[in-house]
């Protein structure tokens, strides 16, 4: 009986101190991917934008292949000055309808097991909403994305709740990443938590006490708070811009755009691959991941620590972002080294 | 079943605690890591068990001695990291400031029963959102060597952690010092 008893104690530590517990877990991934540089419209042109989201596609089916990952990818990219309709009407083109249709595609193909990554980098306005390409085919130079009364075209806007209502039937856990202006919109309450800004006595112990539930289908890693901007570099003094936010998230992932260190203007041939994409995925544990690890939480660490801008305005920084993540209890593992 | 085998769980864990006293100046500090299994009441979640290691730092900057009873207010500090992963999900490091009651009995010169009750906030993680939680201990001392200005007392104890819908509970033993640092203190000037 003693011996059983012993037997029993030296398995729970063992138990206890690793993740047997935790079955090898299998998952797959459904990236959905929207970038535009605006060039097509009177609005803005974004320089980072394009290569932030190319190259982010590419690191993510790289690791897929690499740890036998079921992949699926769908990117919806506007790019360059063209707005006839033969543009204009092209399925992948990240028009308010085709996204729709895209979150919509994405409930039917996605399972329980799924981490569904919607990728957005764009323009927002103030209330977070992402700002899509235009249909406008009459207009001569550019398309134009205002209305008579000066605002944005509404048929342009996809806001958050309907981005949110859009999600609703997407089975699995789904990650929004979005690198925009005003991106923290996203964020949403937790059933358990206040955020800082929020946080007074009364509300958490009502939170306390309360029998709502925490829902963590939906992850959120931004590049911004809900009232601040999200940037890229000047393109006058460099030729290849990245978005501060995905350049760190990259780096984070392990990719490598030929590009070490601090921006530079130039461009090392010798990292352009076949596909027109310029960087490749370096190997091992990459650098963000925490005990072999990378989480959305060992991600935005690592943004948090390498993007080469501030985060705060202090120190007379006029320019800063501060990377916001979803505020519930749980972290997502998105892969294991 | 899983309620089951956390508590066997129980039965295994240790703590290591260390606490220093000073009854002149009527204040301690306890410092305590505990390795924490984990349960959680919600039958909905899919995160069954977890364990993680957590370490607490108590200070009572006063407490109030009468008859056999003594009284204090403490601070308290902890960290719980280090949580199971469950499919492709895991508790978040969880960091946390509180404060609470300490109410202590001496039942009789060796042995000393300590009850904690306290409340506080925690971070959750790289998220800027904070939780409440509530934790009690109970903390009996058994004194093994007394001599002038000091004790050793060894201890025992339970402590519970609670944030919503997850019950933190750890049982241990540890090594309790006390010491009469003014005494001492005024004893070394007054012999120079």
């Amino acid at each position: 009986m003693k011996r059983y008893f012993i037997l029993v104690v030296l398995s729970l530590f063992l138990l206890a101190g690793c993740e047997l517990l935790s079955p090898n877990y299998d998952y797959e991934i459904n990236l959905l991917n929207i970038a535009l540089d605006y060039q097509n419209t009177d609005i803005s042109s974004l320089y980072g934008t394009l290569n932030d989201s190319k190259e982010l596609e590419k690191t993510i089916r790289l690791i897929c292949s690499e740890q036998e990952i079921n992949y699926t990818n769908f990117s919806y990219h506007q790019e360059g000055i063209k707005h006839d309709s033969a543009t204009v009407n092209d399925l992948n083109y990240p028009s308010k309808t085709n996204i729709l249709s895209a979150l919509e595609k994405l409930s039917t193909i996605s399972h329980d097991n799924s981490i569904n990554i919607i990728y957005y980098s764009g323009h927002a306005n103030q209330n977070g909403s992402w700002l899509l390409a235009t249909t406008d085919t009459l207009s001569t130079e550019y398309g134009t994305s205002f209305s008579s009364n000066g605002l944005v075209n509404e048929e342009q806007l996809l806001s958050v709740d309907e981005i949110y209502n859009s999600l609703v039937e997407v089975k699995g856990k789904v990650v929004i990443i979005v690198d925009s202006c005003y991106s923290g919109n996203f964020y949403k309450d937790s059933a358990y938590s206040l955020s800082d800004e929020k946080f007074n006595f009364i509300d958490a112990y009502n939170k306390f006490i309360s029998t709502n539930e925490e829902t963590n289908d939906i992850y959120i890693l931004v590049a911004t708070e809900k009232d601040n901007k999200s940037y890229e570099p000047s393109s006058l003094y460099n030729s290849r811009i990245h978005g501060y936010f995905t350049k760190a998230l990259l780096e984070g992932l392990g990719w490598c755009d030929g590009e070490k260190g601090v921006l530079s203007t130039t461009i090392d041939e010798d990292y352009i691959d076949e596909d027109g994409i310029q960087g490749e995925l370096s190997n091992g544990v990459p650098p963000a991941a925490k005990n072999n690890i990378v989480s959305i939480d060992s991600l935005v660490s690592y943004i948090k620590s390498n993007q080469e801008i501030a985060q705060n305005s202090n120190n007379y920084d006029v320019y800063h972002q501060y990377p916001q993540v979803s505020g519930g209890r749980f972290d997502l593992v998105l892969f294991r080294y | 079943m899983r309620k089951k085998v956390s508590f066997i769980f129980l039965l295994i864990v240790t703590v290591v605690s260390i606490n220093a006293y000073s009854s002149d100046l009527g204040s301690k500090f306890d410092l305590n890591l505990y390795y924490h299994p984990s349960i959680t009441l919600d039958d909905s979640s899919d995160l069954p068990i977890y364990s993680s290691l957590s370490s607490t730092y108590d200070f009572t900057p006063l407490y109030v001695k009468f008859n056999n009873h003594q009284i204090g207010a403490f601070f308290s500090i902890f960290q719980v990291s280090d949580s199971l992963i469950y499919q492709n999900e895991y508790l978040r490091d969880f960091s946390a400031v509180g404060m609470g009651i300490d109410y202590g009995y001496y039942f009789s010169t060796n042995f000393f029963l300590n009850t904690k009750l306290s409340m506080g906030v925690g971070k959750l993680g790289q998220s800027q959102n904070k939780e409440l939680y509530t934790a009690v201990s109970i903390i009996p001392s058994f004194i093994i060597n007394k001599g002038d200005g000091y004790s050793i007392s060894l201890t025992t104890g339970v402590n519970v952690i609670y944030r919503k819908y997850l019950l933190a509970p750890s049982v241990g033993i540890g090594v309790s010092t006390s010491f009469d640092w003014l005494t001492n203190y005024i004893r070394k000037v007054s012999s120079k």
